[in-house]
């Protein structure tokens, strides 16, 4: 039997507008009073009208460039007609013909994922069950979301895992979301199903993933539970029906919400209330100059730097971290000048917050040229001490008297001591090279640290030849 | 192409995505009163409309957005948001818990 | 009469003292005490001594300041509760402004009352509603018409100076001929439907209704504009419509189309409403017969579209957030509500909602070409004269029938004046109505003074020259 997963993923992504999609009410909603952030419009009261927020259309069509996605420059939003308690009108202003991007791509670790859509909507209120009530909050309700529906080629959970760490990177990029999964303003639905030898199992949709872990974990439990049940059942995508689970993060588990997926019937329309959208190509352009260089691109430029791929995507991961390299390497292509930033940028300097305004790269290119005569440990510490005083570190060293001792006219003297004083050492290495170490150490502890060791091996070697 | 008639069924399977609960008499009361109305609507059958492109606002108006700041004029208080609640609790409005979404 | 003056004759009178705004209040205070328990025109009646005091201490800025109205009650009008003639709605208090109210407002004008209506905008005879009907002042055992029956009947009665109505089908103009007054469907857009309780979001207008068209243009001036909050509101700039009237009407055509004019129109209307013409004609026009094959097809592309997005305007009202639940809705919101669902569901969509779209396309054209051919468009309003009160409610399908004439031009948009022009044998009113181009107020508001300074329909009230017991018909 061979089993192959069909994954697709729908992403919803919170933009950090000031104020909301259809109306001025402000956006914002995470640890608010209640019912405080609401006005006519975003609480469905009879008369109230919406109208467009500029700048989320705008994020939209940014975040579909991103994507690769070709820009439809004729745009309507439409009504999702359906009844919950958190949907205020009864209905949702959503896209569905002509959502503002489509046909876009995203290579995941080079394999290039389809984008289907990129469209603009409004949030629901939150609804939450306490004893035999739903308490209602519609702070929310209004709030601009980007929705991304990917194609179904994500084939592996991890694959699935690593689509939504880059979705999250380039909206974060973009500075248009903050897209944190655990604070809802990043939501995603994995749609899973598989195909076993020649056949589809039916297409189930997972709702409630609330982080990263949750969507491996459901959609390894899907991909077990749907080989499991055709095994039992043998009904296929053609002869059975979408089903919607949810995922129970305590338990492990996804189960059944909701029978008949297709018997929601949501009667679109176009929105009658707004009217179209259309962006020209020179306003598209405008705003896709304003798209910084990407991560799948920084990764690519920094692997030519010969960094290491963990490194590559170390750097990558924001565009702050990856501007501060920048500033720093400014135009070199030395790799192992980049790998040196590298090191001290995801070592030393990780462990406090830095900003790239104190970033002085001429006291990172300064340690560089002396690194020779100064022992690793020594300059991790030099470039923290510099970027918190603001000296150069060359500086800082010379008053320490922290440079290391590469006169090999004095390590000379000093090493022929040191044999001196350690025969039965000199006969252990005359049996087995490899026990060098020792000597090496009794010459740096002699030099009081500060020899340079790759001298000291080198300095000994000669001497015990 | 219309169908002439609306079942009873069809009746009750539009009431409830219309969130209306119908009682049996009036299922059957309405099917026989939209019956004659949704016929008349086959009247349109007559219009040629191939390649009729349809029209659903006649502003002709395009790009009407608003600039992204925040509105305090219109914005409610607590108070006022919940003040034509049937029953709220804490801020919030309440409704008897239905099924999930 | 006080309340017989126009709106100009009343300004000029408050600001020379021949009489204040409180004698105005006290005056309609007190023909709605005497008539509208027999009229049932009000939802609510504003308390007499807060219209009062805002009589006392109005400043004169505006026209309208200091003059009574009344406004149907599907306007949210803060603090005053808004119902649109629904026990959905019964309890509900507006907690914020409709646009349209708050520039009355400013102009310093006195709300009076908010009037009973068809619920939601659904009907043509202001029966559908929760509140009783609306009965006619000219004979109260019949209808006032539709949606807008309480405004018009107001008017009518003397209660107040002017109203603010709301045309989708002709909720205005179907009152204003019944109730012999003067109504105005503006062209989509040129008022603000921010705060005015949705109906059919693409048909939905916001008009004036008055004794006459010079007081309709005096209104118009103060309520049409853009406004940020209503995206389908009308950037053109508001013209002054009251400047604007004098015009002779010699270089105009006035177009007849005759399929307007054939079977099932009742002849009275037909005499009385092709009469304008000759009036017209008499002062200079020229009179143009035309064809207007799709008029057949109106009716149906309103009553698909209509019901479509009404279906969908009316999903909010779940109880939750304000007002009761969707079981008070009435038989006949709830048909329109099922239709509208039925067109809009899946597998009915392209036969039904969109098929209707395209037909609107095709109306626009015919439109567009017929008012190349003329400068507006003379039609009737009703088929019939005012029904018994209880006739189309009884019979769904002769209830949608009525609306033959008034719904063609809310799909497209064009702007139509509804005026009186003349009595049945038995002394009910009978209105015609001028149609034309989008944004012609100004010219279809000149036509309808020019006619109004020819004829007298428009002066005639139902209120004898004393008391009016039982407001028997009058000739």
């Amino acid at each position: 039997m061979t089993i192959t997963p069909i994954i697709g993923l729908e992403v919803h992504v919170e933009l950090k507008t000031k104020s909301k999609m259809f109306c001025g009410c402000d956006a914002s909603h995470f640890h608010v009073e209640p019912n405080t952030h609401t006005c006519p419009v975003c609480l469905g009261l009879p008369g109230a009208l919406p109208v467009p927020n500029q700048v989320a259309c705008e994020w939209c069509i940014k975040l579909g460039l991103a994507l690769g996605c070709t820009i439809n420059q004729d745009s309507f939003f439409e009504r999702k007609n359906y009844f919950y308690p958190d949907l205020a009108k009864g209905y949702q202003i959503t896209q569905l013909q002509k959502p503002f991007a489509v046909n876009g791509k995203l290579d995941v670790d080079g394999r290039l994922i389809r984008i289907n859509r990129v469209h603009l909507e409004e949030d629901t209120g939150k609804s939450q069950h306490v004893g035999g009530e739903t308490l209602l909050d519609f702070n929310r309700s209004g709030v601009p979301l980007v929705e991304i529906v990917s194609e179904p080629d994500l084939s592996s959970p991890e694959e699935a895992k690593k689509f939504l760490i880059k979705i999250q990177q380039i909206v974060r990029y973009l500075d248009i979301s903050d897209a944190d999964i655990e604070k809802g303003s990043m939501r995603c639905e994995p749609t899973v199903n598989l195909k076993i030898d020649n056949v589809f199992t039916p297409l189930v949709e997972i709702k409630n993933v609330a982080s990263l872990t949750g969507v491996l974990n459901a959609i390894q439990f899907e991909i077990d539970r749907q080989t499991k049940q055709f095994q039992e059942d043998g009904i296929t995508k053609a002869t059975g029906e979408k089903t919607t689970r949810g995922w129970d993060a305590d338990k492990s588990v996804t189960f059944l919400q909701r029978e008949k997926e297709g018997s929601a019937d949501y009667r679109y329309f176009p929105e009658p209330d707004i009217p179209p959208i259309v962006f020209t190509k020179d306003q598209i352009e405008a705003i896709r100059a304003t798209i910084p260089e990407l991560p799948n691109a920084k990764i690519v430029k920094y692997k030519a730097l010969s960094l290491s791929d963990y490194d590559a995507n170390l750097l990558a991961e924001n565009l702050a971290f990856s501007a501060i390299f920048e500033k720093i390497l400014g135009g070199s292509t030395n790799p192992d000048f980049a790998k040196f930033i590298t090191n001290l940028l995801i070592g030393p300097l990780k462990t406090i917050e830095i900003t790239i305004d104190k970033i002085n790269p001429l006291y990172f290119q300064n340690l560089f040229d002396k690194k020779s005569d100064l022992s690793s440990s020594v300059i991790k510490q030099l470039i923290l001490e510099s970027y918190q005083t603001g000296t150069d570190p060359l500086v800082l060293a010379q008053k320490q008297n922290l440079f290391q001792v590469s006169d090999t006219g004095a390590l000379q003297d000093l090493a022929k001591k040191v044999l001196a004083a350690n025969p039965q050492a000199v006969a252990d290495y005359k049996k087995n090279p490899q026990s060098i170490g020792f000597l090496i150490g009794q010459l740096m502890k002699a030099s009081g640290g500060s020899a340079n060791p790759q001298v000291v091996r080198e300095i000994l070697e000669k001497l015990l030849k | 192409m219309f169908s002439n008639v609306i079942s009873e069924a069809d009746v009750l399977k539009v009431a409830k995505l219309a969130h209306i609960k119908l009682s049996p008499e009036k299922i059957v009361i309405f099917a026989k009163q939209l019956e004659p109305i949704l016929e008349y609507f086959a009247k349109l059958n007559q219009v040629n409309v191939e390649g009729v492109v349809p029209t659903y606002q006649v502003t002709g108006q395009k790009n009407i957005l608003r600039q992204d700041f925040i509105d305090t004029k219109r914005m409610f208080t607590q108070a006022q948001s919940l003040s034509n609640a049937p029953q709220s609790k804490n801020g919030f409005f309440i409704t008897k818990s239905i099924s999930k979404k | 009469m006080l309340l017989d003056k126009s709106i100009l004759e009343l300004a000029a009178g408050l600001r020379q003292d021949e009489f204040t705004s409180v004698d105005l209040v006290n005056e309609c205070y007190d023909n709605i005490a005497k008539y509208n328990d027999k009229i049932n025109a009000f939802i609510t009646i504003l308390p007499r001594e807060t219209a009062i005091k805002q009589a006392q201490s109005v400043k004169l800025t505006s026209p309208l300041s200091g003059l009574p109205f009344v406004i149907k009650d599907c306007f949210n009008t803060s603090g005053i509760t808004t119902t649109a003639a629904s026990h959905v709605l019964k309890n509900y208090i507006a907690p914020y402004d409709a646009t349209v109210y708050k520039k009355l407002l400013t102009a310093g004008a006195i709300l009076i009352g908010k009037m009973n209506m068809d619920a939601w905008g659904h009907g043509g005879s202001s029966e559908n509603t929760d509140f009783g009907p609306v009965k006619n002042p000219w004979d109260t055992t019949r209808v006032a018409g539709g949606s807008s029956g309480g405004p018009a009947a107001a008017i009518s009665a003397r209660m107040a100076v002017f109203a603010i109505g709301e045309d989708t089908g002709g909720s205005i103009r179907n009152p204003a001929a019944w109730c012999n007054i003067t109504g105005l469907k503006v062209t989509y857009g040129r008022v603000s439907r921010y705060g005015s309780i949705a109906y059919a979001s693409s048909f939905d207008t916001v008009g004036p209704m008055a004794k006459t068209a010079q007081d309709c243009a005096i209104v118009l001036e103060t309520i049409a504009g853009v406004d940020p909050y209503d995206a389908t509101s009308s950037p053109i700039s508001v013209p002054s419509y009251s400047t604007l009237l004098n015009k002779k009407v010699s270089d105009l055509t006035i177009g007849i189309p005759d399929e307007f004019f054939q079977a099932g129109l009742d002849p009275e209307v037909k005499t009385a409403v092709l009469k304008v013409a000759e009036d017209l004609k008499n002062a200079g026009a020229k009179i143009k017969n035309l064809s207007m094959p799709l008029f057949d097809y109106g009716l149906a592309i309103y009553y698909l579209i209509g019901p479509s997005e009404t279906s969908s305007n009316l999903a909010r009202y779940d109880g939750i957030r304000y007002g009761q639940g969707r079981e008070f809705f009435t038989d006949e919101t709830t048909r329109r509500i099922l239709i509208g669902t039925y067109a809009l569901s899946a597998g009915y969509y392209d036969a039904y909602y969109k098929k209707a779209q395209q037909v609107r396309t095709l109306f626009i054209e015919e439109y567009k070409k017929a008012l190349t051919e003329c400068s507006v468009l003379l039609q009737p309003i009703t088929p019939t004269q005012p029904p018994k009160i209880g006739e189309l409610m009884s019979d769904p399908l002769q209830n949608f029938l009525a609306d033959i004439y008034t719904t063609s031009q809310n799909p497209i948009g064009v702007p139509s004046l509804a005026f009186p022009c003349g009595f049945t044998k038995t002394g009910l009113p009978i209105g015609a109505q001028l149609v034309g181009p989008m944004f012609s107020e100004d010219l279809l508001l000149n036509i309808g003074y020019q006619y109004q300074q020819l004829t007298d329909n428009h002066l005639k009230s139902p209120l004898s020259k004393g008391d009016l017991e039982g407001l028997k018909p009058k000739l």
